[in-house]
């Protein structure tokens, strides 16, 4: 299958009173149509500034784009005009965010929001638009559409609400979609309903996903391919299976690790979790080594001295470590 | 903002509050308003000892020009009485009316607020209904009113304005408490063991403070303004030299001199912008979402 | 209650809101007739889904929202009778870590006062020993003592969740109620959090009330676990029992829900459980949960089903059990 979004060596700095902070440092990503690929990493580490990269939403200032291209279908989204943009969002890569409540505006029936949306990019009626709408409720299983296309966002529940942002993204078909993490303000239960949603629509509609989550687990349930993000840098990449039963990078290890899973049978022996330890280091004052060797077990001197390049290991798996071989043997 | 690293270098401490000095100091509006209010003061405080004209002794023939004369640089009054020496004797009486309208204001405001905004319930409805008692009366209607019962002193002048201005602030603070009494500090104080009064007073008005400054300091403007209408009435005190009796007092000769009103006037101008910018200032440095990430 | 019972809670009610002038009273039931018991030196866990009251059951333990009615009892101390300054001083033996490490800590204090003040306010220790006290609380929980004097605002989310249990620890409490403590932080923190809370345990001796959505964390740390919905404890028990053999439906499907952070199968079948909690100010009758239970018969619709030992002290309350 052909890339139908392809970053090459994104830069993305921000201009802070301690210094240049290197947001995003070279990642290269790319999704093909149809596929669902997670990025996924914790709080700092990039992930949601490369979904604002691609929107072409990054604040600026104090952050710019410093380096790299993204293209969609060959074109350079980074150079694309303002009107472009505006073109290309919503209307070709949209956009679903953690927060369903705040995301929403609370002052407009949920149906107007979503044939607004639909206005803004077609050339139809308000009728016709409408009628999007409610179609558009109708797919991500709202029941009684019509009547909840009427209601006002406190109306709804957190989850409906999600199902509304989802509808709304999804309104003018298009090709990619990202979702920030669009299920760490629900409930469990909640969030498996979306998950299966997600899962559901993406079949249907061939749209590709950027799923962008903190949860491994997110990942397992929904995810095709995988990138790991740590300070900025793209640190592993693979199919799903691979990255979460054969982890290369220390930090993808320490990762699935550290999160006591659920386990169907537990037993009497419970062992304390794994950690990483230190805490992410401040992208101010990044070194010119591996951003993870000061945390890293495995490190050897190398590791501090020059930051370490993203190479295969095997077809689909890339790995940003000089000691993956060590790691893999341990 | 820097996080600590685990690494060993020793960590500067950054208060709050310092951090909001910091970034005043970096507001354009903030020091332009400190600028000029430095310069009201100099000129109001340091001017009699440089130019020692009493502003009641008629000098001059009434309604001379500015520049016409050099013993009243800036003209005369319909009485003949010197206009600078006017301007500047008539600075401490005008800004101790703002100051101290000021204090009385956010005082009734924040007492009146944090008991509504803490107790809630019955406490905040009874206080929530005296509050909307004295926002509904037409602030300079009972000004007037409160100012002609009594004598009209600057301190029976400066009471009124406070008295009329207060509600403001106590809604302020009262929306200020109700937000942060929510706050997990607030539950964590109350389980080690800190009593009411101490919640009150150590841990949620500190930090309410900071609107509530913003807010003083724009009210300190308000009141000026409040007692240049006042006097403009004729209700100011007739023993106190103000900008605002000057005004008055030559309302009726405005158009045979403009210098009569319009110097005054200039001055409660540049004071009350001087507050306002401060005010401006002041948000900024406490709006930490304008403070750079 | 047994010998060794640190916390037993009983029937406990707390109710909001009520009769306003022209309009309807809106009764919120957030926490409606909840009993369990803590053993010395062990954890419970209460999860549930929001809604559920497992925030409020924490914070009325410790007398932080009106009791509407029931018992708490920590030690042998009644806490839900007290007043005022009574209350102040049974609380030095209950603490609470809350989930926001950004707004639990006061933003314009020092973090070393933070610390010192359940000592002042107490009254613990001589006056002149309180800054060595404080300098044993920073290096307990694992920080260092020279960042006694820097503000909160200067912390990372996991280092401030160390202050907010330095907090806690202060008072030298037998019980800690710990509400979502972990559920702001990133995985990587909160693995190391979530060990030193355990640490602490073995070390201190300390009974944690653990407040969580997540099961994983849940079944991690705790050694019972009762499961919330809308207000009402519907399954009860230990913790391999629980997880082993879930028997409420809805736990069942709680479980099920979990994403699992292995790759799809495609074996696994997940329990489908349609909609959100119903709202708590409007209950249904019958057994709460049977709106969206997948197995609901007719009774359930109608009578509420009451929560019964189903072998070994396996609580649950369902009428397809009985």
């Amino acid at each position: 299958m052909a890339a139908i979004l392809s970053i090459k060596d994104l830069v993305v700095d921000f201009k802070t009173r301690a210094g240049n902070a290197r947001v995003l440092n070279e990642i290269s990503l790319e999704l093909e149509s149809g596929e669902i690929l997670g990025i996924v990493g914790e709080s700092g580490c990039g992930k949601s500034m490369t979904a604002l990269s691609i929107m072409g939403l990054v604040p600026s200032p104090p952050g710019k784009i410093t380096n790299g291209s993204i293209s969609l279908d060959g074109e350079d989204l980074v150079q694309a005009s303002t009107a472009r943009m505006r073109q290309v969002r919503g209307g070709i890569i949209s956009m679903i965010f953690q927060e369903p409540m705040t995301s929403l505006n609370p002052v407009f029936r949920v149906g107007d929001q979503i044939a607004e949306c639909v206005l803004l990019h077609e050339d139809i009626s308000k009728a016709d638009a409408w009628a999007r709408a409610v179609e558009m409720l109708t797919k991500v299983g709202i029941p009684e559409p019509e009547i909840r296309a009427r209601a006002y966002p406190h109306e709804l529940s957190g989850g409906m609400r999600q199902r509304v942002m989802i509808a709304m993204a999804l309104s003018c078909r298009p090709r990619i979609l990202i979702a920030d993490e669009p299920t760490t303000a629900l409930d469990v239960t909640v969030q498996a309903q979306i998950f299966d949603l997600l899962n559901d629509l993406q079949r249907e509609t061939g749209t590709a996903i950027i799923m962008i989550t903190h949860d491994m687990g997110a990942i397992a349930e929904l995810a095709d391919r995988v990138a790991v993000m740590y300070a900025g840098h793209i640190i592993e990449s693979g199919k799903t299976e691979d990255i979460l039963t054969n982890p290369q990078h220390p930090y993808t290890r320490g990762l699935i690790a550290c999160v006591p899973h659920l386990e169907e049978n537990p037993t009497e022996d419970r062992p304390y979790l794994s950690e990483i330890k230190g805490v992410v280091p401040s992208l101010t004052e990044l070194g010119k080594g591996c951003a993870f060797a000061p945390r890293c077990p495995y490190k050897t001197p190398i590791c501090e001295e020059e930051r370490p390049h993203i190479e295969a290991v095997d077809k689909t798996h890339s790995v940003a470590c000089y000691n993956v071989k060590y790691v893999v043997a341990v | 903002m820097a996080v600590i690293e685990s690494s060993q270098d020793i960590v500067q401490s950054q208060s709050p509050w310092r951090e909001a000095a910091r970034a005043f100091r970096q507001s354009w509006a903030g020091m332009l308003g400190i600028f000029i209010l430095i310069l009201v003061i100099l000129f109001t405080f340091v001017g009699p000892f440089f130019y020692p004209v009493d502003p009641f002794e008629i000098i001059w023939a009434p309604l001379t020009p500015p520049g016409a004369t050099e013993r009243a640089p800036l003209g005369t009054d319909y009485l003949g009485r010197d206009i600078l020496a006017g301007l500047i004797h008539g600075g401490p009486a005008t800004l101790y009316v703002g100051l101290v309208a000021g204090i009385i204001t956010i005082t009734i405001g924040i007492l009146v607020g944090a008991f509504a905004g803490f107790y809630r319930g019955m406490v905040d409805e009874f206080l929530m209904r005296i509050t909307e008692f004295f926002q509904v009366l037409p602030a300079l209607l009972f000004a007037m009113v409160l100012v002609t019962l009594f004598t009209p002193t600057i301190y029976v002048v400066s009471l009124a304005i406070g008295i009329v201005s207060w509600p403001t602030t106590a809604r302020l603070t009262r929306a200020e408490f109700l937000r942060i009494r929510n706050l997990e500090y607030v539950n964590a104080a109350r389980s080690i063991g800190a009593k009411n009064r101490r919640i009150i007073w150590r841990v949620i008005l500190p930090n309410a403070l900071a609107p509530l400054i913003v807010a003083a300091t724009l009210t300190v403007g308000i009141a000026i303004l409040f007692e240049a209408g006042l006097s403009f009435l004729g209700l100011g005190d007739p023993n106190m030299f103000s900008w605002g009796l000057m005004i008055g007092a030559g309302r009726e000769y405005i158009l045979d001199g403009w210098w009569v009103v319009t110097l005054p006037g200039f001055m409660i101008f540049l004071t009350v912008l001087g507050f306002s910018l401060v005010g401006d200032g002041l948000n900024d440095a406490f709006n930490p979402k304008l403070r750079e990430r | 209650m047994s010998e060794n019972t640190l916390l037993e809670v009983q029937d406990l009610k707390v109710h909001f809101g009520g009769k306003k002038l022209f309009r309807k009273a809106q009764i919120v039931h957030a926490v409606d007739g909840v009993s369990f018991s803590v053993p010395k030196g062990q954890t419970l866990g209460i999860v549930g889904e929001s809604g559920s009251g497992k925030t409020t059951t924490a914070l009325a333990v410790l007398r932080l929202v009106p009791i509407t009615a029931g018992t708490i009892r920590i030690g042998d101390v009644e806490i839900s009778s007290l007043e005022k300054e009574d209350l102040r001083e049974a609380r030095r033996k209950v603490q609470m870590v809350f989930q926001d490490p950004y707004s639990s800590l006061d933003p314009r204090r020092r973090v070393g006062d933070i610390v010192r003040e359940p000592l002042d306010l107490m009254n613990i220790g001589e006056e002149e020993d309180r800054d060595q006290m404080v300098h044993d609380l920073f290096v307990q929980v694992g920080l260092r003592p020279e960042l006694a004097s820097l503000f909160p605002h200067q912390f990372s989310g996991g280092q401030r969740q160390r202050i907010g249990l330095a907090r806690a620890l202060a008072t030298k409490p037998e019980l800690i109620v710990c509400d979502e403590p972990v559920s702001a932080l990133d995985v990587a923190v909160q693995a190391q959090i979530l060990n030193l809370m355990r640490k602490l345990q073995e070390d201190l001796g300390l009974t944690y009330l653990f407040i969580s959505h997540d099961l994983g964390v849940v079944q991690h740390l705790c050694d019972h676990v009762a499961v919330m919905y809308l207000g009402q404890i519907v399954e009860q028990a230990d913790r391999i029992s629980l997880f082993s053999n879930p028997q409420h439906p809805y736990t069942k499907a709680l479980l099920a829900a979990v994403p699992k952070a292995r790759p799809r199968d495609g074996t696994e079948k997940r329990v489908p459980l349609t909609g959100d909690p119903p709202s708590p100010i409007n209950l249904p009758t019958g057994c709460r949960f049977a709106g969206r239970c997948p197995v609901a018969i007719e009774k359930c619709h109608s009578i509420a089903p009451a929560l019964k030992d189903r072998g070994n002290g396996h609580l649950a309350s369902c009428h397809l059990l009985d």
